[in-house]
């Protein structure tokens, strides 16, 4: 407290979390200024040890649980988990815009190569070489390798998640960490704050749900990443995907 | 901060709950049951204390013993078990905090009974109140000091810190608490 001397303060804490009244008249005594003060501090502090929370009267039998993870956030894990989206996307951008054209085999006599055209003749492209090469073992490594096919993402198992008062964008960031996908948003599209409950619910439903509510859909990259653009699919599916239309020809309403 | 066995030995940890605890790490489930009926009141202090929820606190007790069940064969008694056990308590009531989004509901409900409150009530509902305004890990502190009588040294260890820390955190907390306390109680 203000204008009190610090070893005095400490003193009447002290004092205030021991009950000796001798100890507290010797401290009137000496320092009547602080005498009110002393009060207010034991007073306080009795009150809140009184407000002690019971121990339950009754131990209910253990029941092993499984201790789930919280569903809320901190504002550090949202920035984080957000720069390490940004983080990612500009290391991509940049390799994708530096990187070097193919390699081009040339030949020491620069001689011009012969590409077969679509012809039924299996010797048209065969005859203008003058000499066919001769067999060769297969390099073990080429200067541009044939890109790999993209590994297709382990499926998303179900998702529990409960969240409210969180932007979108934070919102997303939580489902990276659920579920290892990653989400982009498409320049235009509004962060608003969300709200999400949903209990043991598909990714691909709850993307759904919330672009219903909240003006985008979501787009299936099918690398694990989902591009989320600021438009409404009033099915509230991924248009990539091929859905047939009930018999009666109307829209499936989405459960909430 | 982290205890070799000799700082153990040097500070004279005699740990009432030994025999006990080998008795559960060696799989007895009779013993963690007579553990969980030993702490399970103190725990359910610790929650309540940091959670202010009496439902929230016994499903948060649940969850504790689960933690402390599965990692119990990693406890090499460089601690008391109660000081570990609180610890585990401590730090599972806080997260499971942060997933309650419905505290703030609570806080005003609590302030609006006051309105209604009787006087014998009055002190305890506004020390709730006051406590409901503050961080979990402010309370947490608090409440092991003056609930459960812990000394700093022993606050330190639950909180992973030395006890010099642990008397500045309590210092800090305390003034907050008493700020806020006596703004209600004027």
């Amino acid at each position: 407290m203000r204008g009190i001397p610090a070893s005095i303060d400490e003193l009447m804490w002290l004092l205030s979390e021991q009950d000796d009244p001798g100890a507290v008249e010797a401290f009137e005594r000496r320092y009547p200024e602080y005498r009110g003060e002393l009060l207010r501090r034991m007073n306080m502090v009795r009150s809140l040890r009184e407000a002690k929370a019971d121990e339950g009267s009754a131990i209910p039998p253990y029941r092993p649980v499984r201790a789930t993870p919280p569903s809320g956030f901190s504002a550090r894990q949202a920035v984080f988990g957000l720069g390490s989206v940004a983080l990612a996307a500009a290391v991509l951008a940049s390799w994708v815009a530096l990187r070097p054209a193919p390699a081009r085999v040339e030949t020491e006599e620069s001689t011009p190569q012969v590409v077969a055209g679509p012809t039924n003749s299996p010797f048209a492209a065969r005859d203008l070489q003058p000499e066919p090469a001769p067999p060769v073992d297969p390099p073990t490594a080429t200067a541009d390798p044939a890109p790999e096919p993209a590994p297709v993402p382990a499926p998303t198992s179900a998702i529990t998640l409960r969240l409210r008062d969180v932007s979108l964008s934070q919102a997303l960031a939580i489902l990276n960490r659920e579920t290892q996908r990653r989400f982009e948003m498409a320049p235009g599209l509004a962060d608003p704050t969300v709200e999400m409950d949903y209990f043991d619910e598909k990714l691909e439903y709850i993307l759904a749900d919330l672009g219903n509510r909240y003006g985008f859909t979501a787009f299936d990259q099918g690398d694990g990443t989902y591009l989320l653009i600021p438009a409404r699919d009033p099915t509230g599916r991924d248009p990539n995907v091929n859905v047939p239309l009930p018999p009666d020809g109307t829209l499936p309403e989405l459960r909430r | 901060m982290t205890l070799s066995s000799s700082d153990a030995l040097d500070r004279g940890i005699s740990d009432p709950d030994r025999w006990l605890v080998q008795q559960a790490q060696g799989g007895s489930a009779d013993a963690f049951t007579q553990l969980y009926r030993s702490y399970y009141g103190q725990v359910l202090r610790i929650a309540k204390g940091i959670l202010l929820d009496a439902d929230e606190s016994e499903d948060a007790v649940q969850e504790i013993f689960h933690l402390a069940r599965r990692n119990l064969p990693r406890f090499d008694f460089r601690s008391r078990f109660s000081t570990w056990l609180f610890r585990v308590a401590v730090n599972h009531s806080i997260q499971h905090g942060r997933g309650l989004w419905k505290r703030k509901n609570v806080s005003l409900e609590t302030a609006a009974e006051i309105g209604h409150s009787t006087e014998q009530n009055w002190d305890r509902e506004v020390v709730q109140t006051a406590l409901a305004q503050l961080k979990r890990e402010d309370r947490a502190i608090l409440i092991l000091f003056y609930w459960h009588d812990l000394s700093l040294t022993e606050i330190g260890d639950v909180l992973n810190c030395n006890a010099n820390a642990a008397k500045t955190r309590l210092f800090r907390a305390r003034d907050r608490f008493r700020k806020i306390y006596e703004e209600m109680d004027a």
